[in-house]
């Protein structure tokens, strides 16, 4: 676990999420990053219970959320965040493969900060990322932590 | 003159009052009786001429006459009977009861030969039946031919839907498959580069250069999998109809491509175009792929000229062409042309997927439409095509 203002990417794909990782320190974040892989986990880690029942309690300044995870999808995982007082605050961006209208509008309707589809080619794949990174860990103002 | 002076001659005979011990009762029943004959006797043969001249077409009309004739006869002889009762004129009445003689007997001779033929005439009832036979025979083709069209239709309509399944299932797995695809080749693009960016090109030049082919490869696939993709998607009927300037579509489409050529001489040309009706997206879509080809094909040329127009086919329908003074082809590969993913130059020659004039066609033929090519090697090429029905009318 890390403490400082941390960023907790929900990825199921080891692939993605190596290939986030990287970009994120492109753009010379020097945040850390905490992983989990699946929606369960996600909310164990966030809720600090189960096997995060003694992470410290600082929430991550920022959530990537992947949507299609086994166990727990994103959308339900969007959903526990922003009814959770706690946690609601947390900007949430999604971060997925899929461009589905359907997928948007039901993500911004349980309140998603941002929507971002996964580019395909490595090199806007990277920026976005960066950018992203960028945006909500260097411009954007938080909500206070905790 | 004399012979009819002698028939109405009663000299030697006295009037039957006269002769014989008639009583009142007697003469009187005699006379009257024969009086009622005799109009009866002229009342039926007028009867019978009324029914002559209303039925012209009654067969054998010939023995109605004689019957008129031989009845009329016999009725005056009945008068001539009555009145010989005061005037006794039996000459008359013996020149009446032969003439009605010699009419009766020509009927009877008449009525011989013509009895065969009226018994061959069916009846009405036997006609009756026939008719309503046939009439039934035919209700019931007539069901039986409704009855297989109904049949018919029906299985039309329920291989046309389950071909429509087939149809949307296809696309929905071509689209499936697309858009999977598309993951893992987040994965092969991005490490490949990253790869590529580890290898230090001076100390391991073949490294590198390998990284740089399996990088190329994984783009060049992102490329295939996203024009797939849109390929299902233009699929099926289409969508809207409206009416379209075509000639604004096509300036707006050379507006979005001419500032990549801004580098290059084009010659390029519009005729006036008619308003045609259509699914603007994708005739939007079909004008890109064409221009776009256009453009790719004529740069080798020092000045490439583009035109667009339109000219009628020999059976009248609009054709909308867009010709080049490009790199052409071998016009025996046409019918290859329009295929998904098929290119006839080597792609170190020219870019592409080749599935820019697959996708016209599938959007041109959505609207009703046609389309192909006439083209030289080395000599340009264009491409029409038609849009059907409502494509709008032939310059």
């Amino acid at each position: 676990m890390s403490v400082g203002p941390h960023v907790l990417l929900v990825e199921d794909d080891p692939d993605d999420v190596e290939l986030i990782v990287t970009g994120l320190r492109r753009g010379q974040l020097a945040n850390d990053i905490d992983v989990v892989a699946d929606g369960a986990a996600a909310l164990d880690y966030l809720l600090r219970r189960g096997d995060y029942a003694r992470r410290d309690a600082v929430n991550p300044v920022l959530i990537l959320l992947d949507l299609k995870m086994p166990k727990v999808d994103g959308h339900e995982v969007l959903r526990q965040i922003k009814a959770e007082p706690q946690l609601r605050r947390i900007p949430v961006v999604v971060l997925t493969s899929s461009a589905h209208d359907r997928d948007v509008a039901q993500a911004y309707d349980l309140g998603a900060n941002a929507y971002v589809v996964k580019p395909v080619e490595f090199r806007a794949f990277s920026e976005a990322v960066a950018q992203i990174g960028a945006f909500w860990l260097l411009v954007n103002h938080p909500p206070a932590s905790g | 003159m004399d012979s009819v002076e002698r028939l109405f001659d009663t000299s030697g005979f006295p009037a039957r009052w006269h002769c014989g011990i008639w009583s009142a009762e007697l003469g009187w029943v005699t006379i009257i009786s024969d009086l009622l004959v005799f109009a009866a006797y002229m009342a039926i043969p007028i009867l019978l001429v009324y029914f002559i001249r209303r039925r012209r077409d009654v067969p054998f009309s010939g023995i109605f006459w004689l019957f008129c004739a031989f009845i009329a006869a016999c009725g005056t002889t009945h008068l001539i009977e009555a009145g010989i009762f005061w005037w006794p004129a039996y000459r008359l009445s013996a020149a009446a009861k032969g003439v009605t003689a010699v009419v009766s007997w020509a009927t009877v001779l008449a009525l011989i030969p013509v009895l065969p033929r009226a018994l061959a005439l069916p009846g009405l009832a036997t006609v009756n039946a026939d008719l309503t036979q046939e009439i039934r025979a035919r209700d019931a083709a007539r069901a039986e031919v409704t009855a297989l069209n109904a049949a018919l239709e029906h299985r039309v309509h329920e291989r046309t839907s389950q071909l429509s399944d087939a149809l949307q299932q296809l696309e929905g797995f071509t689209y499936t498959v697309a858009h999977d695809l598309r993951a893992p080749l987040r994965h092969l693009q991005g490490f490949s580069s990253l790869l590529r960016e580890q290898v230090d090109v001076d100390q391991q030049p073949q490294a590198a250069h390998y990284a740089e082919r399996v990088g190329a490869a994984a783009r060049r696939m992102g490329a295939l999998v996203d024009d797939l993709l849109a390929f299902s998607r233009t699929g099926r009927t289409v969508a809207r109809r409206e009416a379209i300037d075509f000639a604004r579509l096509v300036d707006e489409v050379w507006e979005e491509l001419a500032p990549a050529t801004a580098q290059r001489a084009i010659d390029w040309r519009v005729e006036p175009l008619p308003v045609v009706e259509g699914d603007r997206a994708l005739l939007r879509t079909v004008w890109t792929n064409l221009l776009d080809n256009a453009i790719k094909f004529s740069a080798p040329r020092a000045c490439a000229e583009i035109a667009v127009g339109v000219r009628a086919t020999p059976s009248g329908e609009a054709a909308y062409y867009v010709r080049d003074n490009g790199v052409g082809f071998d016009m025996r590969y046409a019918d290859r042309l329009f295929g998904v993913f098929e290119r006839l130059h080597a792609r170190e020659q020219f870019d592409g997927t080749g599935i820019g004039l697959a996708t016209v066609r599938r959007i041109v033929e959505a609207h009703g439409g046609r389309v192909w090519v006439e083209a030289e090697v080395d000599r340009g090429a264009t491409v029409l095509f038609t849009l059907g029905a409502n494509g709008g009318a032939p310059a």
